[in-house]
């Protein structure tokens, strides 16, 4: 199999991460900074505030995207130094499927989060 | 020699620690040291052909052409992959120096290492030129049209002595012993960005697999310990580009040429009287 | 003993995951690679982190609340610094990486004229350029984490 979609999907991911993470990472963790330029986000860990985001369909499809973009590029980052240790191909084969199952499995469990709550 | 100690200050001694190993006899390298004298100018290779002329005429280490053109006498010296005949132990600017034979390749004895697995995978990535025109390529009537710029495009990269310091300072080679290695990837992009060439399409495929030139990760130590200059990490980023812009629907190029005969001749220079030719043979 | 060298197994003397974090005297980017993979890794571990405590939303509201409280020290504050450094860095340098590693502000092959000066060397501004605004960035944050 041809290795060249794979990083380029891990090339667009990570330029998606770095807006959309970034976005995320400004609005939860640098609330003072942000209120210093006249936004004020509130508390946003605060119970009431996850749950006005959790209900938003805006707000889900974002952590959609945020989810399968970082699951993408951070498990074939993984698979990508595992690979690097030699292993056998039998080995390497079993790696690639079980990341790709408990990737699935753990963007289902994260996109099920917001949804359901 | 005494002189020549004076003007180094007060150092006329040189102390070398190699690393021993005869896989006949021990079973883990260790280090050994070796106190000589000093004369100013001189190369580790100096240090070591001293040794072993002088000293220890067990030590082995593989070395020819003492002037960097040959690429056998690689080694680590002080932490960092170099040419033992290309450093002189003043630019290092230490006088106790710890050599040992280059990493990630295996070790045949004492500072030799067994480069065979870097020739396997240079050969692996088709490091020729590959044509459409087999006929003219088997039975050329010419030469191909090369224009200095596009000679200028690869050129550096085709200085390379494969002596295998680049494969040593890699960090992925460290582990992946399928990685092809800054060595084979660059002279793969050397015959890709070669004008003459027309199949780099063939080559692109040898060095698409995971352990080709995705194993890259612009760590640059392969171009800062190149001996010749080569800067394999460069190369390596061009043929990326190249692999990328392959994958996105970029075309093969039209392969330079055979040049156009000449049109008509200059006169051309008598012979001298006292040439023997091939009439006075007969 | 002819026929017994050929079948010799020789040394092996690959330096192993070692040779990742520990280069040699070697320069700036050879470190910056590390600090990416370390940095990327511990990422992807504090992302599957973060996701089981999200998992703490299903049970109840106070479950979470009460876990807010649990994290409201210090220490957790600190940690969470050095996610957002973590990703700050892995960012700017991935972001570098991407152009260059596309043959990018690297410049086109040099005929290698003595002493050798190779691609890397000729844009190290562009390392120095990113590394500052890493530095200015992770100053500014900390406003944040007092």
């Amino acid at each position: 199999m041809r290795e060249v979609p794979l990083r380029l999907w891990q090339l667009i991911a990570a330029a998606v991460i770095f807006f959309l993470v970034g976005t995320h990472l400004i609005i939860m963790h640098l609330g003072d900074i942000l209120s210093f330029f006249g936004a004020d986000m509130g508390e946003p860990t605060a119970w009431s505030s996850v749950m006005e985001r959790a209900s938003s369909a805006w707000w889900t499809v974002f952590y959609g995207i945020v989810l399968a973009a970082v699951l993408y590029h951070g498990f074939l980052g993984l698979r990508n130094v595992i690979s690097e240790l030699s292993l056998s191909p039998a080995a390497m084969r079993v790696i690639n499927r079980a990341l790709i199952v408990v990737g699935i499995g753990i963007f289902a469990f994260a996109l099920y989060i917001p949804i359901s709550t | 020699m005494s002189n020549n100690g004076e003007n180094q200050g007060s150092v006329s001694k040189l102390t070398l620690k190699v690393q021993r190993y005869n896989p006949d006899r021990d079973k883990a390298p260790y280090m050994q040291e070796f106190t000589l004298p000093f004369r100013k100018g001189m190369t580790v290779l100096d240090g070591l052909l001293y040794i072993r002329e002088n000293i220890d005429s067990s030590l082995a280490f593989r070395a020819s052409c003492r002037m960097g053109i040959c690429g056998a006498c690689a080694m680590l010296i002080n932490n960092l992959p170099r040419l033992a005949c290309h450093t002189p132990v003043e630019e290092i600017g230490e006088f106790t120096l710890e050599i040992k034979p280059l990493p990630n390749f295996a070790i045949v004895k004492d500072l030799v290492p067994d480069t065979s697995s870097m020739f396997e995978k240079h050969a692996s990535v088709k490091p020729y030129l590959m044509r459409d025109d087999q006929e003219e390529m088997e039975h050329p009537t010419a030469e191909f049209v090369q224009s200095p710029d596009e000679l200028e495009s690869y050129l550096q990269f085709a200085y390379c002595i494969k002596c295998g310091a680049c494969v040593a300072a890699c960090p992925t080679s460290a582990t992946g012993k399928l990685y092809l290695g800054p060595q084979a990837l660059t002279q793969a992009y050397r015959y890709c960005g070669d004008s003459r060439d027309n199949k780099s399409g063939e080559r692109i495929s040898a060095v698409d697999p995971y352990y080709g030139v995705w194993g890259c990760h612009f760590a640059g130590a392969c171009s800062q310990v190149c001996p010749k200059g080569v800067d394999p990490a460069l190369a390596i980023q061009l043929l990326r580009r190249k692999v990328f812009a392959q994958s996105l629907g970029g075309k093969e190029r039209t392969p330079s040429p055979v040049a156009a005969p000449p049109t008509g001749s200059k006169e051309k220079i008598p012979v001298p009287e006292f040439t023997v030719t091939q009439d006075d043979r007969s | 003993m002819k026929a017994q060298s050929s079948e010799r197994r020789y040394l092996e003397n690959y330096l192993g995951i070692k040779g990742w974090v520990w280069g040699g005297r070697y320069r700036l980017e050879r470190y910056l690679y590390t600090l990416h993979r370390i940095s990327g890794l511990a990422l992807l571990f504090y992302f599957l982190l973060h996701i089981a405590m999200n998992g703490f939303r299903l049970s109840s509201g106070e479950s979470w609340t009460s876990l807010m409280d649990i994290f409201d020290t210090p220490i957790v504050k600190f940690g969470e610094y050095l996610v957002l450094a973590g990703f700050t860095f892995h960012a700017l340098n991935g972001l570098r990486l991407i152009l260059q590693e596309l043959g990018y502000t690297l410049g086109r092959p040099k005929p290698p004229v003595y002493p050798y000066v190779d691609a890397l060397e000729r844009r190290r501004p562009i390392v120095f350029v990113m590394g500052g605004v890493i530095i200015i960035l992770l100053v500014v944050f900390i406003f944040n984490f007092i």
